[in-house]
């Protein structure tokens, strides 16, 4: 049909609908104007629209259920209900799980009616291949022969291709509905357990695994049989279990419930007799708890089995008082349990039900759910008989319980002082109040976290996470996430809200590992006494953590920076711009800090973030290395003169005074003392490792660097910092290796980018160095640090007129703003201009230009190494490295 | 879906939404493996009481395919006219299936039974109607697709006409046209 025949059958069609009735015939014959196919068409289209009723008007599965849905999926559209399946009859579905549906059918050609259960498995199966195995293992499946367990009867397939087993019909409930309903106590429980035990016990000695043992899979009957169901069919589900000794693969696990699967069954390797152990002592763990042993974030596989394999299940008479994981009580009622409900359903109180747990059957669950298959009892029946032993009021195999060691489990029992790594996130602003200044209150959201950071790693056996890192991992997800993504064994979380002049600060100490409150705290100060506020929290989160403080630790803990309250406020809000750790953010913080030294011009901590202020110049490249260093230095000498236990002030001094005076040798001082001060902080240790390369220690430095990773793990300056000293090294694939990671969890990382390219040209990758180098452009702006790395990249891979251009632009640039020589010889080396790069180094060096702290590990000037002039000019920077650098630059 | 990634199953619903037929039949073995997990975990879920409409299961199972990062989530058209593609595309499927299973040896036994006559009779029907619905696009797309969405995808009027970007008034009367066209074509004449 044509398109305009059918805007005209259309335009006719429709006019008369939106006639009376009676009007329309008389229209469609005028309309038609004679056309009689035109008006045939019309007319009968009208009459079908008559006809129509409500045809199509109910949208096809709008009023039908998920369950209709699920079935469609299924492939069972069209219920079995009624169907025949071999000898039997299909009289009512009777359950659904992940692997089908469970049908009830009678035996139809047989005097006597035989009631049977048939599994029918979802589609998505290798048909024959299930049943060829069903065929092969038939004989084994059928010969389990034990009161507990249903007997396997058949197997085929339905019409539509599913395989399906037929098994033994079992009037009875699930085990946890059957206690529960029943009110069984504990030995009652146990009694139950145990003939579970005993049938998997006895499927195992005629080698048969289960795989998947889980509460739905055991039935009790009226007369308090449990009878378990499905020995044998994951196994014939699955073409990788074909063999034993094949993993499981996360296809597999689909199909089984992970919440009772065992470590190895997880990680995908072979499955055991004691994989059912293992699910044996999840079943009994919640059956004697009412608690689910793990805690899952979320239902994701890979988390699920993070969980499984990683963490310790809590002892069961731990977890009956707490009120997280708790499991549903679905077969009661569907109120969302309470442990007080939970220990009604046992007959017990909470109290005496954890006095029952504790000791003995803590033991045995714990037993039963060690990770490593050799740790857990050898046999079902060996888990059975220690059970007995308890109940017989013996003594039980099951060693005492054993936390693994974990750095908070020793220094709570107070054994070796070790240290616990905690991590302060910022604070959360119940009410936002925005006050005069642009940053209203969120300043103290950072800030007091900020201050507390401080304040705690004073104390040498805490671990603080540095606030950088702290940040970049608070954002999102809750403090227990932030925990563990910090990789802390402690959080310290809290909220603050101002109500006029006063400051409301609720505070708690987390343990990650428990997911539990170790300590909480509320504190209301008036603002003009933020800093008495500060000392509350640090000492009562310290002596929390570290029940005795030596008198030292309490000292420095103690310790305030400065006692006007005013001083301290500005140094919050300094704290809090410099941590955007953007340009403009930097700015505003030097404002604040200057703000603070006028009110408290003795403040040691605000020079020293002055001075870390000059240090970020100078390494983004927004200041060049001479000013900024000049004036670091100035301010890191006041902030320890003020405050000789400063490890901040020490630090900064250090790296300041190799940038500016190339004194090598009180530098190092410098560094010790600061590492000496707080042998935890990451800033201290990284700084060393900066002057270590530079003198081509590399050992030394590799040292320092993964002992600021360590106390660090997150921090993407720490990584370059590694990727730099893989650099100057030679080592440049490993450097390669980090800067790409790096680039790609900060992808608007300027510096990082600038940098990966010096590395990308030196293996030869010059696309890449060229497209790192652009990028870098892009993100960090035109700074002279960004445009010599482009124009080297040109240069290197031979694009010189590009190169050229960008020179020409630096040239321009060098009038108004400074250029470092140093960066400008890497462009002319790879220009292959050997005279001019050298000439331009000597300038760096006459100048005091902190790059050519760099010289003898830098692989981008080993073409100038040859010449006995570039020997002369790194002897006059003082740098001990100059004369070791021989070996490192081959 | 782990022979397809994220990305590539966007590109493959994007194609779709541009016409490209043959994406639906790279993407149909993915979507039921979605649609097969997230149905099965709603029903562990919720309460019997509590039903989920298809629809918007389907819905979800595309939200979770997709990469969000590249799809363009003011295109509701887009959103809506894949799901009902989707939800067209299984049912149908299904009642091929199921019609050709019946051809079998055993359809002459098991279609004395009424309920599956009745099932049968069903499939059947959808089937025709599925082809009806390709005539009619060939001929009419934009009723074919208001069809598709409010059948298959489950929306109302009002809702089809927000996402086609038209009036309610007009979806009613494409919708009156397309459905005394399809009716007619499925009764045979």
């Amino acid at each position: 049909m044509s398109s305009e025949r059918w805007r005209d059958i259309e335009e006719i069609f429709q006019t008369a609908l939106d006639l009376a009735p009676s009007e329309r015939e008389q229209y469609v014959t005028k309309a038609c104007a004679g056309d009689d196919s035109l008006r045939r068409e019309v007319e009968r289209l009208l009459t079908q629209h008559e006809e129509a009723g409500d045809f199509l008007d109910d949208p096809l599965y709008e009023r039908s259920g998920l369950h209709e849905l699920a079935n469609l999926l299924d492939g069972e559209g069209d219920s079995l209900i009624g169907q025949h399946l071999g000898a039997y009859k299909i009289e009512r579905e009777i359950g659904r799980g992940g692997m089908g549906a469970v049908y009830l059918a009678e035996r139809a050609d047989n005097t006597f009616q035989r009631r049977v259960a048939i599994k029918v498995i979802k589609r998505g199966m290798d048909t024959d291949f299930v049943l060829r195995r069903f065929r092969h293992e038939r004989r084994i499946l059928a010969a389990l022969d034990h009161p507990n367990i249903a007997r396997l009867l058949d197997g085929g397939a339905t019409p539509s291709g599913q395989p399906y087993f037929v098994m033994e019909y079992i009037e009875g409930q699930p085990i946890y509905a059957y206690c529960d309903s029943r009110r069984l106590n504990l030995q009652e429980r146990l009694r139950l357990f145990c003939q579970v035990c005993e049938a998997v016990d006895y499927a195992h000695r005629k080698k048969v695994i289960h795989r998947d043992i889980k509460p739905s899979n055991i039935l009790v009957t009226e007369d308090g049989v449990p009878k378990l169901f499905d020995f044998g069919i994951a196994k014939l589900l699955d073409s990788e279990l074909a063999s034993d000794t094949a993993p499981q693969t996360a296809t597999s696990m689909r199909l089984m419930t992970v919440d009772y699967a065992s470590p190895e069954q997880v990680q995908g390797a072979p499955v055991t007799f004691l994989s059912d152990v293992y699910s044996l002592g999840v079943l009994l763990y919640e059956l004697l708890t009412g608690h689910r042993p793990y805690n899952f974030r979320s239902r994701q596989l890979h988390e699920m089995a993070r969980v499984i394999s990683e963490e310790e299940p809590e002892q069961p008479s731990v977890a009956v008082t707490r009120s997280n994981n708790l499991m549903t009580v679905a077969y009661v009622s569907q109120d969302a349990a309470t442990i007080g409900h939970l220990c009604e359903l046992r007959c017990e109180t909470p109290e005496s039900l954890s006095r029952q747990l504790a000791g003995s059957l803590d033991r045995i669950t714990l037993k039963a759910l060690r990770k490593a298959p050799e740790d857990r009892y050898a046999s079902a029946g060996e888990l059975r008989d220690d059970i007995v032993r308890y109940l017989e009021g013996l003594p039980v195999v099951a060693p005492a319980y054993l936390p693994p060691y974990t750095k908070s489990e020793s220094a709570t029992t107070g054994a070796k002082t070790s240290e616990l790594s905690v991590a302060v996130l910022p604070f959360k602003l119940m009410s936002v109040r925005r006050d005069d200044d642009d940053t209203g209150d969120e300043y103290l959201s950072v800030g007091l976290a900020d201050a507390l950071i401080t304040r705690l790693s004073n104390v040498r056996r805490l671990v603080v996470r540095p606030t950088s890192s702290v940040l970049q991992y608070s954002k999102e997800g809750g403090p227990f996430q932030a925990g563990r993504r910090l990789g802390v064994d402690y959080v310290v979380d809290g909220n603050l809200r101002r109500v006029g002049d006063t400051l409301r600060v609720t505070v708690q100490l987390l343990s990650v590992r428990d997911e539990a409150a170790r300590w909480a705290g509320k504190f209301d100060e008036k603002l003009t006494d933020v800093l008495l506020l500060e000392d509350l929290i640090s000492e009562q989160v310290a002596v929390a953590l570290i029940p005795r403080l030596t008198g030292e630790e309490q000292q420095q803990l103690a310790k305030r920076g400065t006692n006007n309250a005013q001083a301290f406020e500005a140094y919050l809000r300094g704290r809090y711009h410099f941590h955007s750790l953007t340009e403009e953010g930097f700015a505003k913080s030097l404002q604040d800090y200057y703000r603070a030294i006028a009110h408290d011009p003795d403040y040691a901590l605000a020079y020293a973030g002055i001075a870390d202020y000059y240090i970020f110049l100078g390494i983004y490249g927004i200041m060049p290395f001479a000013e900024s260093s000049a004036a670091a230095k100035e301010a890191a000498e006041r902030a320890v003169a003020l405050d000789d236990k400063l490890s901040e002030g020490y630090a900064a001094l250090a790296f300041a005074t190799v940038c500016h005076d190339f004194d090598w040798i009180a530098a190092e001082e410098y560094h010790l003392r600061a590492i000496e001060l707080n042998n935890n902080s990451a800033t201290a240790h990284n700084w060393y490792a900066f002057t270590l390369m530079q003198e081509a220690r590399f050992d030394e430095a590799f040292r320092e660097v993964h002992r600021a990773l360590a106390l660090d793990p997150v921090s993407p300056l720490t990584y370059m910092s590694l990727a730099w000293g893989y650099y100057h090294s030679r080592r440049l694939d490993e450097a390669l290796a980090i800067y790409r990671k790096v680039i790609e969890s900060e992808p608007h990382f300027g510096y990082g980018r600038i940098v990966c390219s010096w590395a990308l040209r030196c293996v030869g990758l010059h696309e890449e160095a060229i497209a790192q180098a652009k990028k870098a452009v892009e993100l960090a702006g035109d700074g002279q640090l960004y445009l010599t790395g482009l124009a080297a990249a040109h240069a290197c891979a031979g694009l010189v007129d590009e190169a050229r251009d960008t020179l020409k632009r630096l040239d321009e640039m060098s009038r108004t703003r400074y250029v470092s020589p140093y960066c400008l010889a890497l462009v002319y080396c790879c220009l292959n201009e050997h005279e001019r790069a050298l000439a331009l180094i000597e300038e760096a060096v006459n100048i005091g230009d902190a790059w050519t702290c760099w010289l003898p590990t830098d692989p981008q000037l080993d073409p100038l190494r040859s010449d006995p002039r570039f020997d002369e000019l790194m002897r006059r920077t003082g740098n001990p490295g100059a004369q070791s650098i021989e070996g490192a630059s081959k | 879906m782990a022979e397809a990634g994220s990305k590539e199953i966007t590109q493959l619903l994007l194609e779709l939404s541009n016409g490209n037929r043959a994406a639906v039949d790279a993407l149909l073995p993915l979507i039921y493996d979605e649609l097969r997990s997230l149905a099965a975990n709603y029903l562990r879920r919720e309460r019997p009481d509590h039903t989920l409409q298809p629809t918007a299961l389907v819905h979800e199972a595309y939200l979770r395919m997709i990469d969000q990062t590249r799809a363009n989530w003011q295109n509701r058209a887009h959103f809506f006219g894949v799901s009902a593609q989707m939800m067209r595309r299984i049912l149908v499927d299904h009642a091929r299936a199921h019609n050709a299973g019946k051809r079998g040896a055993d359809f002459q036994k098991l279609s004395l039974e009424d309920n599956i006559d009745k099932a049968v009779e069903r499939s059947s029907e959808l089937i025709a109607l599925d082809e009806a619905l390709t005539d009619l696009a060939e001929i009419d797309e934009q009723k074919a697709r208001i069809v598709e969405l409010r059948y298959f995808g489950g929306l109302s009027a009002e809702e089809t006409a927000e996402v086609l970007g038209v009036a309610a008034v007009t979806v009613k009367r494409h919708w009156r046209m397309a459905r005394a066209w399809l009716y007619g074509r499925m009764k045979g004449d």
